[in-house]
């Protein structure tokens, strides 16, 4: 690669080469690293400090822009075992202002139970409506919705970008909007987000009301309204837990049916919905009140609460093969005393260092060490009731 | 290998700059490179390093031991690597992610790479091109239309302690 003679800065680039480096007369060693041995450590970087050199120079800028560092950089981060740029994103019950919070996931399993800061996310924009929701994560972008409005945002909270995206229904025709489920997840095989919306639409000058389903793509920029063909109740603000490209919810059980539930699927490539069978056994230990479902390491899982006992936590390893569903742990009921977390309050979870599982149930945050089949507590500053936690890890994901 | 003939087979590499050292094959050949010297048969002599220095490789063959000896256990062996790597300067990093990535020793590579992201991580812009010896090539108004557009990055950034 050849470069200039050292020479400062502010030359017009015109009849430079593109250079990484420039030749010096005896050069150290980091001024002759090659470009991948340079990529390689740049991947190891968080999206702040990669942002930041993208000042260092155009070469440097193209390359952590390029869509093919983005995508490298997100696998890294996926995949690395230390967890280093994952994080979660919280929101609370009740929403309160600057109600949405994150925390490394690092400083969560390392902190052997001391304080651990959660900080507030920091909005990118002026948002006076700021009770807000985070209604999944999918590759470091998270989609929010407004409490009130349902005015729904993508956020990319690394890179601080966002983008509000249209509204659902024309607001002029003085629409009420009640939301049955949501959902946001990625579609691989077009490089497209999707956010599904099942809502129902009620026109106050014509007292009508019409449910109706639409699916956004980021690429479009726009909504689109599909078929609809749940014959299921349809719960109330679900949102979607988003696994091998589909969308999932727990079917409603009829009382006075004797089955046990369902798991409703929407794919969002296909735009087709679909089930998935639960754990076969799943009521083996006895009752249980309430269900719902997760994601653990990249599987589909569903916890069960039963009173007293504890909550099951179940894994289906292979997504889409029953036989595969396995019981991963038990959360004794001592943990988790169920005053602290009303029905509505969903557990999240994931895996983390060292095989740990991190559980967060209301307001309770739990890791779970399978070594020795111990639970810990970290203690977290600032953070009180949350209704949610979502992981995500960091990534350079532009919203265009 | 090694372990079949009951005393340890000894391979003799030699730096950029003449120096010799002594290392179990079993240790060596967590070096790709050195691997498929080794597999090939030219290991009988002396095994060349063109383009590793002798302070590099001794610190790398110090990895080498140090690794081989902890038995298959991801987490001691993570322990091992930042203990290694703890006392390390930017400059002997430099060194050593070059010296990793010729001898393929990837897991020493990925290593070095996350120790030398992790030192430049709240390092100023004009630190990184002075340690990487980098051009920039931006006009005075470029640059700063690149620094506001991610203006909140700089907050935080480190005050430059050398040159």
């Amino acid at each position: 690669m050849e470069a200039k003679p050292g020479s400062n800065s502010s030359i017009s680039d015109h009849h430079q080469p593109r250079s990484f480096r420039r030749r010096i007369e005896t050069p150290a060693a980091a001024e002759t690293l090659p470009e991948e041995i340079i990529e390689q450590i740049l991947l190891n970087l968080p999206v702040r400090s990669l942002l930041k050199f993208t000042s260092v120079s155009k070469s440097w800028r193209s390359l952590i822009s390029s869509n093919r560092f983005i995508e490298a950089h997100l696998e890294f981060s996926r995949k690395d075992p230390n967890f280093t740029h994952y994080r979660t994103i919280s929101t609370f019950s009740p929403p309160r202002n600057g109600g949405v919070k994150h925390c490394s996931l690092p400083s969560l399993f390392n902190g052997n139970g001391l304080a651990t800061d959660a900080v507030d996310v920091d909005f990118p924009f002026d948002f006076s409506e700021k009770s807000v929701r985070v209604m999944g994560s999918c590759n470091g972008l998270v989609c929010i919705v407004t409490h009130e409005a349902h005015l729904l945002i993508l956020l990319n909270p690394s890179t601080r970008k966002f983008k509000k995206l249209p509204d659902v229904c024309d607001r002029l025709m003085n629409t009420i909007i009640c939301a049955f489920k949501y959902g946001f997840g990625f579609v691989e095989s077009t490089r497209d987000y999707k956010v599904l919306l099942v809502c129902c639409v009620f026109r106050r000058d014509s007292s009508r009301c019409e449910t109706m389903v639409k699916v956004y793509s980021l690429t479009t920029n726009s909504w689109r309204r599909i078929e609809f063909v749940v014959e299921d109740r349809y719960g109330f603000d679900v949102s979607g837990i988003f696994v091998s490209g589909k969308l999932h919810w727990c079917k409603i059980v009829k009382p006075e049916s004797n089955s046990t539930f369902g798991i409703d699927t929407f794919d969002l490539g296909s735009e087709v919905w679909g089930n998935v069978t639960q754990p076969p056994s799943c009521v083996e230990s006895g009752f249980y009140v309430s269900q719902s479902l997760g994601v653990v390491d990249g599987c589909l899982c569903v916890f069960y609460d039963h009173p007293r006992i504890g909550v099951d936590v179940w894994v289906m390893k292979e997504y889409g093969v029953s036989e595969s569903w396995a019981k991963i742990v038990t959360v004794p009921d001592i943990h988790l005393p169920l005053i602290s977390y009303p029905s509505n309050h969903k557990p999240s979870l994931c895996v983390g260092p060292k095989g740990r599982i991190l559980f967060v149930f209301g307001s309770i945050v739990l890791i779970y060490n399978p070594r020795n089949n111990k639970f810990t507590c970290p203690d977290m500053k600032n953070f009180g009731g949350f209704l949610r936690s979502h992981v995500y890890y960091e990534s350079l994901v532009p919203l265009v | 290998m090694a372990a079949e003939t009951g005393t340890p087979t000894t391979l003799t590499l030699k730096s950029n700059d003449d120096e010799l050292f002594s290392v179990a094959e079993s240790a060596a050949i967590l070096s790709v490179t050195i691997r498929n010297m080794v597999e090939d048969g030219c290991a009988g002599g002396v095994i060349p390093l063109d383009n590793v220095d002798g302070k590099t490789l001794a610190s790398v063959i110090t990895y080498m031991n140090g690794i081989s000896a902890i038995p298959a256990d991801e987490e001691k062996k993570k322990s091992y690597r930042d203990k290694f790597l703890s006392d390390k300067d930017f400059e002997t990093l430099a060194d050593m992610v070059l010296a990793a990535n010729y001898l393929n020793m990837s897991c020493l590579m990925d290593a070095v790479s996350a120790k030398i992201a992790q030192v430049m991580e709240k390092k100023s812009v004009g630190w990184v091109r002075r340690k990487f010896g980098i051009e920039n090539d931006y006009t005075p108004e470029e640059e700063a239309a690149v620094k506001e557009e991610h203006k909140w990055t700089f907050e935080g950034v480190e005050t430059d302690d050398d040159n």
